[in-house]
């Protein structure tokens, strides 16, 4: 595909629509419309970054800042690399090589960088609500590439992509269990919120250690036993135990975890015949998923990264344009 | 296996409300049939048992004991233990995991099982141990446990877990592998150093003390983590009025607490202490009258729906020490049933059968056993006693290795004279049948006993 056809065909697809808000935080600040436009746009990419040439001018002339204050691999590399391949000028800053280190805040961070006049800035934080309280103090457009415990909307994006490209269009009523470290997972804060937005029936298996509170008041049902969970699901959706923060200490060993939660081949016969296992990455092989699912086409793990790659590059496109029409509230001191 | 019938005793069971005159014939095992009269014409039976006079009710299920076995052979081996409560007439009991190692993975919950299959003389069942090395700093593989065998978790055998997230986290944990938990109850900062209840008793000798307020405030607070996550607790060896205060209280709110008492707590006080004496010392300590009475009204209440015995024996040379250095525990099986029968059915403070009911149906519920009953086609485990026969308790007579008991001298109510475990007779007239009912005790099995003992 050349390049001034992936242009033409996006125009296309998109036919003037556009999405209402200028930040991407959370999963529901976008309508189910928009989140199928976005599904929509995604679809043209594939052909494009899968082929010969993958550079276009969508973004030429816009500014990206990554601001990532914890590690990543697959979010920040495609977040950056879609840039590239869009043109736009991106660069990285990470906690540990920026001011922070010294001592600067968050809002002097923010103030600093939106004065670099970035289009949009992708941040990571592990603090739950860093990138809101962000967000209010820049120009740029801010997407959400993972916040604490909260939400990671961008892998909701490409999960739904990868679940409607593996599976089904049409995801209602399909069974979603979600296995793992649900409490510390901002992918669940996501997807949770997605699945519900698409009709999806949503399951998590885990320890009672390592749910969260009240589920069933937002409409997640908890079944302590995996093999019971897996009954007649779609979609295993593996979620990794979070040993950075300390999830060790919530089972008694990871190998007795393992025995207990890990999905093999045997407990995916519990489940239907086509199912698929997703994870958002690290996978922690044997611990999470076992290789004898990983090795195997029911897993779509590889694919959910390619989603990413192709989601991800619609959103820079999207919100690269926000800059000018976002309000930045004033902040009320009284001096 | 052989056929028994036990003829002309008043069967007491209380499971199935059944208090009457009738006899019960025992095939492969199992109880085969319970009736009145229908023994006479029986034939073909391997054993008639004489019950005229006698109480026969289930064999007595203790869910507190202490095995000593891995490690402190020299305190307790399993094959003495279990001749100990065959003695007294109990069939199952509960090991804690304060063993050395600790019971707190599947390979210590296998070793007290295989042993108890070779060498014990009634059912073993395993308590592991809530945290790693019961240091309560890290949950032991509970799963892991309750698959080779393990029926609870526990704190005891240490001043009970301290730190409160962790407490909650395995008791989440507990109810996602539905594993029943028992509770040694005790604020640590409050009971540090302490050596016999803080009281009027203390006080004259000039003992360190354990407040009641170190048991009261750590009842509540477990009472809170159960209201929070929703998992049964069973509060063991409850010694304050406090404590039997808190969890009546909870129990009216419809919580799933349960608790026992042992016999030394609901018949001695801190008086036993006199001059210094060591076999009083145990923990939790022998409280004053007043904790006495609360514990003797939640047993007659209700609140207090278990006895058992917290087994600990310790060497003759550990309790002949200064008060300070000796360890804290008091051995419960071959006293059980006549303090029960002295102190709680005679006194009128509960009927027979509600005393036996706390001894056996009650007790094996709560920790998920099918044990404890004389319905037909259950287990065979009975224990058939005499009610009135009067019996000095000489602490130099024991089957236990241990003989740490304050109830030396004592003239008590009752004795057992026969046990059957597993359709077997394990004691007769009293006396322990000098072979193991499984018949696996070969030659060198028993060589390798005789050597440690």
């Amino acid at each position: 595909m050349k390049d001034t056809e992936l242009i033409k065909k996006l125009q296309q697809v998109r036919a003037g629509r556009d999405i209402r808000v200028t930040d991407l935080v959370s999963i529901e600040d976008l309508s189910k419309k928009e989140i199928e436009m976005i599904m929509e746009l995604a679809e043209v990419m594939q052909d494009f970054l899968k082929g010969k040439m993958k550079k276009v001018p969508l973004i030429k002339g816009k500014t990206q800042i990554n601001f990532f204050t914890e590690n990543s691999t697959r979010t920040r590399v495609s977040f950056e690399l879609a840039g590239k391949n869009f043109s736009a000028d991106t660069i990285n800053v990470s906690a540990s090589s920026s001011s922070m280190k010294k001592g600067e805040t968050l809002l002097d961070t923010a103030i600093t960088l939106d004065q670099m006049q970035p289009d949009v800035i992708v941040m990571r934080t592990g603090d739950s609500g860093g990138v809101r309280y962000f967000a209010k103090n820049v120009k740029a457009a801010v997407i959400n590439a993972g916040d604490g415990w909260n939400e990671h909307p961008s892998q909701a994006l490409l999960d739904l992509f990868t679940m409607r490209r593996m599976l089904s269009k049409n995801l209602r009523k399909k069974k979603l269990v979600i296995v793992g470290d649900v409490q510390h997972s901002r992918v669940f804060g996501s997807l949770v919120r997605i699945a519900k937005m698409f009709g999806m029936e949503i399951v998590v298996t885990a320890p009672h250690t390592l749910v969260r509170p009240d589920m069933e008041q937002w409409g997640v049902k908890h079944e302590v036993d995996v093999e019971k969970a897996l009954k007649d699901a779609h979609v295993v959706y593996v979620l990794r135990l979070q040993t950075e923060r300390a999830a060790a200490a919530f089972v008694p060993t990871l190998r007795e975890y393992s025995k207990t939660y890990v999905i093999n081949a045997a407990r995916m016969k519990l489940a239907r015949p086509d199912a698929i296992v997703m994870h958002a990455g690290p996978v922690i092989r044997e611990l999470d998923v076992h290789t004898n699912i990983l090795e195997t086409d029911v897993s779509v793990i590889p694919e959910q990264v390619f989603s990413g790659y192709c989601v991800r590059a619609i959103l820079l496109w999207l919100f690269s344009e926000k800059r000018a029409e976002k309000e930045v509230s004033e902040r009320l001191f009284k001096s | 296996m052989s056929s028994i019938l036990i003829k002309g005793g008043r069967v007491v069971d209380p499971a199935n409300g059944v208090n009457k005159m009738a006899d019960i014939l025992v095939k492969d095992g199992k109880i085969a049939k319970i009736g009145k009269g229908f023994g006479k014409g029986l034939g073909d039976v391997d054993k008639v048992i004489d019950a005229k006079g006698k109480v026969v009710c289930p064999g007595f299920v203790d869910i507190h004991v202490h095995l000593r076995e891995p490690g402190r052979e020299d305190k307790e081996t399993i094959h003495t233990a279990s001749r100990a409560a065959a003695k007294g007439g109990i069939t199952s009991v509960v090991g804690m995991p304060n063993t050395a190692p600790v019971t707190d993975s599947q390979s210590v919950v296998e070793y007290v099982l295989s042993k108890a299959r070779k060498e014990s003389l009634v059912n073993i069942f395993v308590a592991g141990a809530m945290t790693k090395g019961l240091e309560g700093e890290t949950m032991s593989e509970i799963w892991e446990m309750k698959k080779t065998g393990a029926i609870c978790v526990t704190d005891d055998g240490t001043h009970g877990l301290q730190n409160l997230d962790l407490y909650r986290k395995v008791m989440q944990y507990c109810k996602t592998h539905d594993m029943p938990m028992l509770s040694h109850t005790e604020d640590e900062s409050l009971s540090a150093g302490g050596q016999m209840h803080e009281g009027v008793v203390s006080s004259k000798l000039g003992i360190a003390g354990i407040p009641a307020s170190a048991e009261d405030t750590a009842t509540a607070r477990i009472i809170c983590l159960v209201e929070d996550v929703g998992h049964p607790m069973h509060f063991t060896h409850v010694t304050t009025r406090g404590a039997v205060d808190l969890i009546r209280l909870a129990r009216s709110k419809g919580l799933p607490v349960t608790a026992d008492a042992t016999p030394h707590h609901f018949s001695l006080t801190d008086e036993a202490v006199g001059e210094f004496d060591t076999y009083a010392k145990v923990l939790p300590p022998l409280r004053s009258e007043e904790h006495r009475k609360a514990v003797l009204k939640g047993l007659k209440d209700g609140v207090i729906s278990v006895i058992a015995t917290d087994h600990a024996p310790h060497l003759w040379t550990e309790k002949e020490r200064s008060f300070d250095d000796a360890p804290f525990g008091i051995v419960g099986f071959e006293t059980l049933l006549p303090i029960v029968l002295t102190n709680l059915v005679s006194t009128k403070a509960l009927t027979l059968s509600k005393a036996i009911e706390k001894m056996t149906v009650n007790p094996a519920k709560i920790m998920g056993l099918d044990k404890g009953r004389l319905s037909p086609g259950s287990d065979a485990d009975i224990c058939i006693f005499d009610p009135k026969v009067e019996v000095v308790v000489d602490r130099t007579k024991f089957e236990s290795k241990g003989q740490n008991s304050p109830f030396h001298g004592m003239k008590l109510m009752g004795q057992v004279t026969e046990t059957i475990v597993g359709g077997e007779l394990v004691v007769e007239d009293g006396e322990v049948i000098d072979l193991a009912p499984q018949g696996s005790l070969s030659g060198a099995n028993r060589s390798a006993i005789g050597l440690i003992e």
